[in-house]
C-alpha cells in the first residue's frame, strides 16, 4: 500500500525531473561491479569515490578506529536542501560486525551506491532520500574482515575482532589457532588415517567420505573404515596437547552491547564489559549522538532471516503489542521481497543472545530494528527446500565449476600422523556465489528502503480555531502519521527513552490544553501544568492520528503558532489566524 | 530492625569509639523529644566539621606516599569531569615485587556523602604503614580512598541527597530540558533538606502526618485509626520549569556506584547511558581487570554484606546468575562477617540495593571476595522513642522508586513522582535486597523507629546538627511551607573524632583478610621408577589458607586458573595430560595430578605450576628423582 503511494507521488512529481523510463538500470557516476567481494582496503576508496561523485548528498567521516587502527567509517546520505540530517527521521544500517560475514559490507555499499546513483533518475528514490537521512557503517569490524580475506579461514571462522584473548585460560594469548597445513590459503577439514576409522572415501566421488556401517557383517565381524574425522586444519602450536584451542581474537562484538549484556560464562564472547571494544564503543557513541534514528538494520549471514528481538525469553516484554504490529508489518513486506527469507524472533526461532546490537538499539533505544541473515542455501535450488549434501555438491560443481573446492592432500601431521586436508574453501558456504551477489544486495537494499520509507511522516490533519467568546478560542489540532513506524515507539514511551514529542502553541495565551481521546470527543483531558507545551509520550502512532485541544486567550485576528516536535520525525509548524479557519 | 537486647553493647561501642565521657553521660538521660537541646542547635553543616576538601586530601595522600617512598606508590586513576584526580595508592613491602603478590583492594568515597569512608580508608593506610608493616610483606594493598571526588566536592559545597552523582548532564524527568530544576537551599542553611506543605491543594495530595511521638518526624497516616494526611513532602526546591514537580531534574549526574555491569539498571537516569560509561567507574574497573592477583576487596560505602548477609536465592534478571551471592560462597562470607563484627563491633548497618555497584561487580564479574561495609553506623544513644506506626516498609512500598533506596534517603532522596506510569528507575530489580534492607528507610519517609533513633542521636550527641527543625518560609510558588528534616550525610558521616577508632576496627578486620588469604602451594612430587626409563610422577597441590584460590563466582567467571605443565614430549607422556587447569582449590583441599612418562635416564623433566596466587613453582625430575625445585614469589 505504501509502495503504491510512493509511486503515485513519484508519478505526480516526475515531470520536474524528466527521468528516463526507458530502462531500469542505473546510469552510475561511480562504476562498481556487484558480482564481486571487495577486499577491506578498497572499501575506504569506494566510499570516498561515492562521496566525491555526489557531494550534494553524501559525506563520509571516521567515528573511531579499530583495535589495529583502521578507521570506522560512517557514510551519511542527506539532502541538505531539504533540511539537516538530524531534523529528519534517519535509518542506521551496518554490516560486518562479524568478520566472516563478508557480504554484509557489499550489501551496505550497494545500498549507498543505489541511493546516490538513482537519486537523479528514480523519482521514488528521490522522494525517499529527500525526506529521510541515512547513516551507513559498512564495516564495524574492519580488522576481522581483513583477517578473513588475507589469512587462512573457513566460512565460519571467525566472527571475532583481533584483540588478543586468552580463550583457554592458560595465560597465553592467541597462541594456538588453526594452521593452513596444505598452504592453499584456506582452513579446511582434516581426516586422520585410522585402521579403526569410522569413514571411508566414497568410491563414486572420492571427495566425499561415507560412514562405515556399525552393524556387523554376515560373518559377525565388524567392518572399519580407514579414516576418522580430526577436526579443523591445524596443529598443537603451544604443545599443550590440544589443537586450535586459542586462535586470533576470540570474542563476539555482537554480544558486547549494553542491553541485557551478560558476562562470558553466560554469554560466550561478551567481552569483559559492554562496549569495551573501540569498534562497538565508536558505533554506540555515534548512534547516541543521533536521536533522530528511527529505524535500524544490521547485516549478517547466514540463513535467510529477518530477525527481530528479543534475544532472550525474559525480555519478551520489551516489545509492546503496538510495536510488534509494526515489526510484523515491515518483516512481512520483507518476506515478500526476499525469497526464502523468514521473519523470525531471535531468542525463540534462532538462539538466545545477550548484549546483541539490535537488542540494544531496539530494546535499549526504542528504534525499530532488524538483523538480516543474508543468503540461504534455499536459494541454491530455489524450491524452498535446503539442498542435501549431494545436491549442494552437484550444484557447486556445475554452477561454480569446482571453484569452492580444494582437493584432499595427504600430509604428515605432527600429532596425527597421516592426514588428509581439504574440502570446501571459505567461499563454499554462507555467502552467495558472485553471480548471485547483486541480486542479494538489491533485494536487501530494497527491504531497507521500504523500512526507511515507513519512518514516521507527520502532518497536521487539522488545525482549527473556534471562537468561544469572552476573548477565548478553542484550537483543535490533529496530527497524523502516514507511515507505519510511530513517531515514538511504545518501548521508548515505556522506558522514558529520549524525549517525548511536544506540541507547542505560542503567540497566544494558552489557558488550558490536553489530548482528546478521539477525533469526535467533545472534551479533552486537561494537563495540570504548562498547557502551552503538551508532552506526547506515545508520539503519533503508525497510520494513526492524535487529537489535541487548546483553550487560548487572544484578541480576534491574533495568530497562534503551532509546532509539533518529535525526535524521530520531521517537525511540523503551522499558524492559524484566530477568526479564520485554516 | 531495632533490637533492644543489644542496646547495652552498642552504648559501649560508642564509648569505644572515643566519644567523650560527658557526652556519654549526657546520653544516659534521654533528651525530651519535643524539646530539643536548650542550647542553640549546631549548624547542620557542622556534620562536615574536620573533613578535608579534595585539595587537602590530595596533599595528605601525596605526603603519605612521599614519606613512605619505598613502600607506597600513587597514581592518578582517572581525571573527573571537573578535573579532579582519582588517586590510587599501592602499598607493598617492596615496590618492585608489588605486582607479584596477592592483593587486597580497598575503595572508599564512591558516594559524596561517604566522607567518613574516605577518612577511614586514609587512616587505614597510615595505620598499616605505621603499625602493620608486616602485612605488606605478605600482600599488596591497592587503595582508592576517594573514588568519586566530584560528588564529594559537590556534597561539601551543598549537602544534598543526590550525593553520589558526578556532573554528567542527565535528564531525570521526562521533558526535553536537562538539569533544569535542581534543589535550592531555600532556608539558606547550606544544606538541602525537605519541604513540607500543610493542607496542600488537591493537585499536590497530602500523604503524611506528623508523628505524635515526635512531631518533627513524619509518617503515613493510618486511615483505619481515623488519621488523615496533612502534609505533602518535597525536596527543598522550586519548580523552576513550571512542570508541577519540585526539584525533579537536578544538575548531574551519573552515580558511578550504579554504573557497573552487574544488575545495571538500564533505564535509571543515575545508572548512566551504558555500564562503565563514566571515567570514575571505567578506570577503576580497568585497574581491577589488570590486576588478577586481587583476591579480596573491601568497599566502604553505602552497601553492606557483613552485618546483614546476602541471600543466595534471588537470581538476577535472566535467572542465570545469583543476584547477591553464589550459595557456595556464603559460608566463606559468613566466616568473614563474624570476624568483621568481632573486629569492629558493628552490629547495625544501613544498606541499599547494590544493583550496578562496584562491590557487586567485583564479586559477580571478577570473582573477588568482596566485603561491603558502611564503616560507621548509628551509635546507640538512649532508648529511642517508640512511634506507633511506620516500620519503613510502608514508606518503601509507596511511591518511591526502587532505585532511590539510598542510605540517607530519609533526609531527602527524590521527590515523590507523579509522572504517571513508568517513571524512570521503576524497573524491577530482579532480586533486589529489599528483604534485608527493611531497617534502612527508603524514600522520603520519616517516622519509623530507626529514624527516631537517629533523631535521638542528633539531639543527644550531635547538638541537634542532624535534623533541621521545620521552619516556615515563604515559597515563591507554594506560599507558606516548612523546610526541615534530616541533614543529608548525617546518617553516613561519622564525627571526625570517631574515625581513628573506626579505622582501627577496619584494620583488625583487614588483619583477618590478610591472614586467611588463599595459600596454594605445590607439594614435592613422588616419583617412582616403573621400569628403566619409565617413571610414574604424582604431584599434589594444596591450599593452606582459609579461602579458596578462587571463589565459586570466580570459577563461573573463569578467573585465571592454576596451570600445571609438564615439559615431557607429548609422545613420551604415557598417561596424564601435558597441561592441566585447576580452577580453584578450596581451603584444606588438595588436587592430585599423575603422569607416567618415558624418559632417558639423563633427561630432565620439568613440571611448572603457575597461578595468580600461587608462588610460581618449578620441579625438575631426572632419573626417577626430584633433583631441583624452586618457588618464586610471583604467580603468572
Amino acid at each position: 500500500m505504501n509502495l503504491r503511494s510512493i509511486l503515485l507521488t513519484a508519478t505526480a512529481t516526475s515531470a520536474l525531473a524528466a527521468p528516463s523510463f526507458a530502462q531500469q538500470q542505473i546510469d552510475a557516476k561511480v562504476d562498481l561491479a556487484w558480482n564481486r567481494y571487495y577486499p577491506t582496503e578498497e572499501i575506504g576508496a569506494i566510499l570516498e569515490r561515492l562521496a566525491k561523485a555526489h557531494p550534494d548528498l553524501a559525506s563520509v567521516e571516521t567515528i573511531g578506529t579499530s583495535v589495529e587502527g583502521r578507521p570506522i567509517w560512517v557514510f551519511t546520505i542527506n539532502n541538505p536542501t531539504t533540511g539537516t540530517d538530524t531534523e529528519k527521521p534517519a535509518i542506521y544500517i551496518d554490516g560486518s560486525i562479524h568478520a566472516n560475514e563478508i557480504q554484509a559490507t557489499e550489501t551496505v555499499l550497494y545500498s549507498i551506491w543505489y541511493l546516490l546513483e538513482a537519486y537523479d533518475e528514480v523519482p521514488a528514490i528521490r522522494e525517499l532520500v529527500d525526506r529521510t537521512a541515512w547513516y551507513f557503517v559498512p564495516l564495524v569490524n574492519p580488522d576481522g574482515r581483513v583477517s578473513w580475506f588475507e589469512e587462512p579461514h573457513t566460512p565460519h571462522s571467525s566472527r571475532t575482532g583481533v584483540g588478543p584473548i586468552d580463550d583457554d585460560g592458560d595465560g597465553l594469548f592467541d597462541e594456538d589457532g588453526p594452521d593452513d597445513l596444505d598452504g592453499d590459503g584456506f582452513i579446511e577439514q582434516m581426516w586422520r588415517k585410522d585402521p579403526f576409522g569410522t569413514h571411508r572415501r566414497d568410491p563414486r566421488d572420492p571427495r566425499r567420505f561415507e560412514r562405515v556401517p556399525t552393524e556387523p557383517k554376515a560373518d559377525g565381524t565388524r567392518e572399519y573404515g580407514d579414516w576418522s574425522m580430526a577436526g579443523q586444519e591445524g596443529i598443537d602450536n603451544d604443545g599443550d596437547g590440544r589443537i586450535n584451542e586459542d586462535g586470533k581474537g576470540g570474542y563476539d562484538m555482537n554480544r558486547n552491547w549494553p542491553t541485557a549484556w551478560h558476562p562470558d560464562h553466560v554469554q560466550r564472547g561478551a567481552g569483559p564489559y559492554p562496549l569495551c571494544w573501540p569498534e562497538t564503543r565508536a558505533v554506540a557513541e555515534f548512534i547516541l549522538s543521533k536521536p533522530n534514528i528511527a529505524a535500524g538494520q544490521a547485516y549478517h549471514n547466514t540463513g535467510g532471516m529477518i530477525l527481530r528481538g528479543p534475544g532472550a525469553a525474559w525480555r519478551e516484554g520489551d516489545y509492546p503489542r503496538q510495536d510488534v504490529a509494526v515489526y510484523y508489518a515491515i518483516a512481512r513486506a520483507g518476506a515478500e521481497m526476499l525469497p526464502f527469507y523468514r521473519p523470525m524472533i531471535i531468542h525463540s526461532d534462532l538462539y538466545t543472545v545477550h548484549g546483541g546490537f539490535v537488542n540494544w538499539i531496539a530494546e535499549g533505544l526504542g528504534i525499530v530494528s532488524f538483523t538480516n541473515e543474508l543468503w540461504t542455501d534455499k536459494r541454491i535450488l530455489q524450491t524452498g527446500e535446503n539442498p542435501d549434501a549431494d545436491a549442494r555438491q552437484r550444484w557447486q560443481d556445475r554452477m561454480l565449476f569446482g571453484q569452492t573446492w580444494s582437493d584432499w592432500k595427504e600430509l604428515e601431521h605432527p600429532e596425527y600422523g597421516t592426514v588428509l586436508v581439504g574440502g570446501g574453501t571459505k567461499y563454499s558456504s554462507r555467502i552467495p556465489p558472485p553471480f548471485m551477489l547483486e541480486e542479494e544486495c538489491h533485494r536487501n537494499f530494497a527491504f531497507t528502503a521500504f523500512h526507511a520509507g515507513e519512518m514516521p511522516l507527520l502532518r497536521f490533519e487539522k488545525v482549527e480555531a473556534t471562537k468561544l467568546g469572552g476573548g477565548l478560542w478553542q484550537l483543535d489540532v490533529a496530527v497524523g502519521n502516514d507511515r507505519l513506524i510511530p513517531s515514538r515507539t511504545a518501548r521508548a514511551a515505556d522506558k522514558a527513552i529520549g524525549v517525548p514529542d511536544r506540541l507547542r502553541v505560542s503567540g497566544v495565551e494558552v489557558v488550558a490544553a490536553g489530548p482528546m481521546r478521539n477525533g469526535l470527543a467533545t472534551t479533552f483531558d486537561a494537563v495540570p501544568n504548562r498547557p502551552e507545551t503538551l508532552h506526547v509520550e506515545g508520539g503519533i502512532p503508525g497510520h494513526g492520528t492524535r487529537w489535541f485541544r487548546f483553550i487560548v486567550k487572544a484578541p480576534d485576528g491574533a495568530t497562534a503558532r503551532i509546532a509539533y516536535e518529535a525526535e524521530k520525525a520531521k517537525d511540523l509548524e503551522a499558524s492559524v489566524e484566530l477568526g479564520r479557519v485554516w | 530492625m531495632h533490637h533492644p537486647t543489644l542496646g547495652r553493647r552498642r552504648l559501649s561501642a560508642i564509648l569505644a569509639l572515643g566519644v567523650s565521657a560527658p557526652l556519654a553521660a549526657q546520653t544516659a538521660a534521654p533528651a525530651p523529644t519535643d524539646a530539643p537541646a536548650a542550647t542553640p542547635p549546631a549548624s547542620p553543616r557542622s556534620i562536615l566539621d574536620g573533613y578535608p576538601d579534595d585539595a587537602t586530601l590530595a596533599k595528605r595522600l601525596l605526603a603519605i606516599a612521599s614519606s613512605n617512598a619505598d613502600r607506597v606508590s600513587i597514581e592518578t586513576l582517572a581525571t573527573t569531569r571537573e578535573g579532579r584526580s582519582i588517586h590510587a595508592m599501592t602499598l607493598a613491602g617492596d615496590r618492585a615485587t608489588a605486582a607479584d603478590r596477592p592483593a587486597i583492594l580497598i575503595v572508599a568515597g564512591m558516594d559524596g556523602a561517604q566522607l567518613g569512608s574516605t577518612e577511614i580508608a586514609t587512616a587505614l593506610a597510615e595505620r598499616m604503614l605505621a603499625e602493620h608493616g608486616a602485612w605488606l610483606d605478605e600482600v599488596t594493598i591497592h587503595l582508592v580512598p576517594r573514588a568519586n571526588p566530584d560528588a564529594a566536592a559537590g556534597f561539601m559545597t551543598q549537602p544534598s541527597a543526590l550525593s553520589a552523582r558526578n556532573t554528567r548532564p542527565v535528564r531525570e524527568d521526562r521533558d526535553a530540558a536537562i538539569d533544569e530544576d535542581g534543589p535550592r537551599d531555600l532556608d539558606g542553611n547550606g544544606v538541602i533538606t525537605l519541604l513540607r506543605r500543610a493542607n496542600p491543594p488537591a493537585s499536590d495530595p497530602a500523604q503524611w502526618i506528623a508523628d505524635p511521638a515526635d512531631p518533627r518526624l513524619l509518617r503515613k497516616p493510618d486511615p483505619l485509626q481515623g488519621e488523615l494526611a496533612i502534609y505533602s513532602l518535597h525536596v527543598e526546591g522550586l519548580d523552576a520549569d513550571g512542570d508541577g514537580l519540585i526539584a525533579e531534574d537536578a544538575p548531574g549526574g551519573v552515580d558511578p556506584d550504579r554504573n557497573f555491569p552487574h544488575r545495571w539498571m538500564e533505564f535509571a537516569a543515575e545508572a548512566g547511558p551504558w555500564p562503565l560509561s563514566e571515567a570514575e567507574s571505567l578506570e577503576l574497573a580497568k585497574f581491577v581487570i589488570e590486576r588478577p592477583r586481587i583476591y579480596a576487596a573491601l568497599v566502604i560505602g553505602r552497601h553492606d554484606n557483613l552485618v546483614s548477609l546476602p541471600d543466595p536465592r534471588p537470581r538476577e534478571a535472566g535467572g542465570r546468575i545469583p543476584a547477591q551471592i553464589d550459595e557456595a560462597d556464603l559460608p566463606l562470607l559468613t566466616e568473614f562477617a563474624k570476624a568483621y563484627k568481632e573486629a569492629t563491633g558493628q552490629d547495625r548497618a544501613t544498606s541499599s540495593d547494590d544493583a550496578g555497584s562496584l562491590a557487586a561487580w567485583l564479586y559477580h564479574q571478577r570473582g573477588i571476595l568482596t566485603f561491603a561495609s558502611s564503616g560507621w553506623w548509628r551509635p546507640e544513644v538512649a532508648e529511642a522513642p517508640k512511634p506507633e506506626v511506620g516500620d519503613g516498609d510502608a514508606a518503601a512500598s509507596d511511591g518511591a522508586p526502587a532505585s532511590d533506596g539510598e542510605a540517607e534517603a530519609p533526609a531527602v532522596a527524590e521527590p515523590p513522582r507523579r509522572g504517571g506510569r513508568g517513571a524512570r528507575g521503576g524497573r524491577g530489580m530482579g532480586g533486589a535486597r529489599a528483604a534485608r534492607t527493611s531497617a534502612a528507610p527508603s524514600g522520603p519517609a520519616v517516622g519509623d523507629a530507626e529514624q527516631a533513633a537517629w533523631l535521638a542521636y542528633s539531639d543527644g550527641v550531635r547538638g541537634c546538627a542532624g535534623f533541621v527543625a521545620w521552619t516556615e518560609i515563604d515559597h515563591p510558588t507554594l506560599g507558606t511551607v516548612e523546610v526541615g528534616g534530616f541533614v543529608p550525610g548525617f546518617m553516613t558521616i561519622p564525627p571526625i573524632e570517631a574515625v581513628p577508632a573506626l579505622a582501627e576496627g577496619q584494620a583488625k578486620f583487614l588483619a583477618e583478610v590478610v591472614a586467611r588469604r588463599p595459600k596454594p602451594r605445590v607439594l614435592e612430587p613422588q616419583v617412582r621408577t616403573l621400569a628403566p626409563g619409565l617413571y610414574a610422577i604424582d604431584l599434589s597441590l594444596v591450599n593452606d589458607g582459609r579461602m579458596p584460590t578462587a571463589t565459586a563466582m570466580g570459577v563461573r567467571d573463569m578467573t585465571p586458573p592454576i596451570v600445571v605443565r609438564i615439559s615431557a614430549d607429548k609422545q613420551a607422556i604415557r598417561s596424564g595430560v601435558k597441561q592441566s587447569m585447576i580452577p580453584s582449590i578450596g581451603p584444606g583441599e588438595r588436587r592430585d595430578l599423575a603422569w607416567i612418562v618415558s624418559a632417558a635416564p639423563d633427561e630432565t623433566i620439568e613440571i611448572a605450576a603457575v597461578g595468580p596466587l600461587l608462588p610460581e613453582t618449578t620441579v625438575t625430575i631426572q632419573g626417577g628423582k626430584v633433583v631441583a625445585s624452586s618457588e618464586k614469589e610471583t604467580g603468572r
